[in-house]
């Protein structure tokens, strides 16, 4: 097993590194649950989405017939 | 002092049990339904996926205006992830990358009173998750007097759900297993909420049907089976109708074979020896309990080929034979 200079084995995460890891992920852990939650009131607000949405094609006759397939 | 909100506002969705919160930007489990601004938006309002006059048979309902027509329509997500899903292609897809045309709620109507369909179905993929849209769907269809159902699987909550009741006629819930565990490792749901949107629908006075998917070796147990319909025949009554359907290999689950016909008779077998009156067999052309008989002397009262309806024999909802009422919403029919 090879040391490194400060002590810890080579390969292995140094010890002050992965406390600060820890620390870090119980913060983000504990700030999610500090975030404020809205509930939303039933029904939501309708809205179609349109951010990246492609135009949208009218509803032909041919789509009417398309979902024959479909189940239920 | 202008002022600039840092901490982003997460928005639970409290339409299913899941319960997503959503931060902003971000979709819930559905993909469907999406936190804007703070605002939870349903993003496929007045979008469809599918839309098909279908006949009622297929949904299934068989006891709910037999023969009648359904403009039937779906929007793209679902809040279930069931592995042997047989509409995946939308069911499962990005709404963002979903081909869907635009139908307003009003538009809905008019194109069921032009095709002539009495009746609109949200089907095909879950109606809970375009829950805004069927909602004003159905009222836009009721002014034009035309009836709305529901195709769901039930994974919601229960002021919703019972909401929605309150604007259909009828209801027809899947059941994927009566197993918590197979909901979870199969579905990415739960199996006491369906049980309870099953018991809403009771109370709330919709026509009710009740179907099963049986996959092999998933949940075709007879021991699960007899469950569901002990409980079915406790909860709901004796004269709900059963549609046990049967599995072709589909999505996740396309390594499975079809499930033998044995195997659903052996379902309705299980399903009449529990005490259900009204059991079917679903997606096999041709098997014997397609038809509806009389629970109480057997004679042939709504005879079926696949989903056509061939007849009804019934007198003003009555069996013509021994007199017995049938349970079930036949309109003028019978």
């Amino acid at each position: 097993m090879k040391r490194r200079d400060d002590g810890g084995v080579a390969g292995a995460i140094p010890r002050r590194t992965f406390l600060a890891a820890l620390v870090t992920a119980i913060a983000a852990v504990l700030a999610a649950f500090a975030l404020p939650v809205r509930r939303a009131v039933l029904p939501a607000s309708p809205a179609v989405l349109t951010v990246s949405k492609p135009p949208l094609r009218p509803l032909t006759r041919n789509d009417l017939y398309r979902a024959h397939d479909l189940a239920g | 002092m202008e002022r600039r909100e840092i901490a982003p506002v997460l928005v639970e969705c409290t339409l299913c049990p899941k319960q997503c919160r959503i931060p902003e930007g971000r979709s819930g489990d559905c993909r469907v339904r999406i936190n804007i601004d703070g605002r939870l938006r349903a993003s496929t309002y007045g979008t469809v996926v599918a839309a098909h006059v279908d006949p009622i048979e297929k949904k299934p309902f068989f006891h709910f205006h037999p023969g009648a027509t359904a403009l039937s329509i779906a929007a793209a997500g679902c809040n279930l992830h069931c592995d042997g899903c047989q509409n995946w292609e939308i069911s499962q897809a990005n709404p963002e990358e979903a081909e869907a045309h635009p139908l307003p709620p009003e538009e809905l109507a008019r194109m069921a009173a032009r095709e002539g369909a009495p009746l609109v179905a949200f089907t095909y993929t879950d109606p809970i998750v375009y829950y805004e849209y069927a909602c004003d769907s159905a009222v836009a269809c009721a002014a034009r007097g035309i009836g709305s159902v529901l195709v769901t699987a039930g994974y919601a909550n229960d002021a919703p759900i019972r909401a929605l009741f309150r604007l259909v006629k009828a209801a027809t819930i899947d059941v994927k297993a009566f197993d918590d565990a197979f909901y979870r490792s199969h579905c990415g749901g739960g199996l006491k909420p369906v049980l309870n949107t099953l018991v809403a629908a009771r109370e709330e006075g919709i026509w009710l049907e009740v179907s099963n998917l049986v996959v092999p070796g998933m949940t075709d147990d007879p021991v699960k089976i007899g469950e569901l319909c002990r409980w079915v025949r406790q909860n709901l009554g004796e004269d709900v109708p059963l549609h046990f359907l049967r599995f072709a290999p589909h999505y996740r689950q396309e390594n499975l074979p079809a499930t033998p016909v044995a195997t659903m008779d052996r379902a309705w077998q299980i399903a009449r020896d529990a005490g259900m009156r009204y059991v079917y067999v679903g997606n096999v052309p041709g098997h014997a309990s397609e038809s509806t008989k009389c629970a109480s002397c057997g004679a042939l009262l709504i005879e079926r080929a696949g989903y056509r309806l061939l007849s009804i024999r019934l007198k003003d909802g009555r069996c013509p034979s021994c007199g017995g009422v049938i349970p079930g919403v036949f309109g003028g029919q019978g």
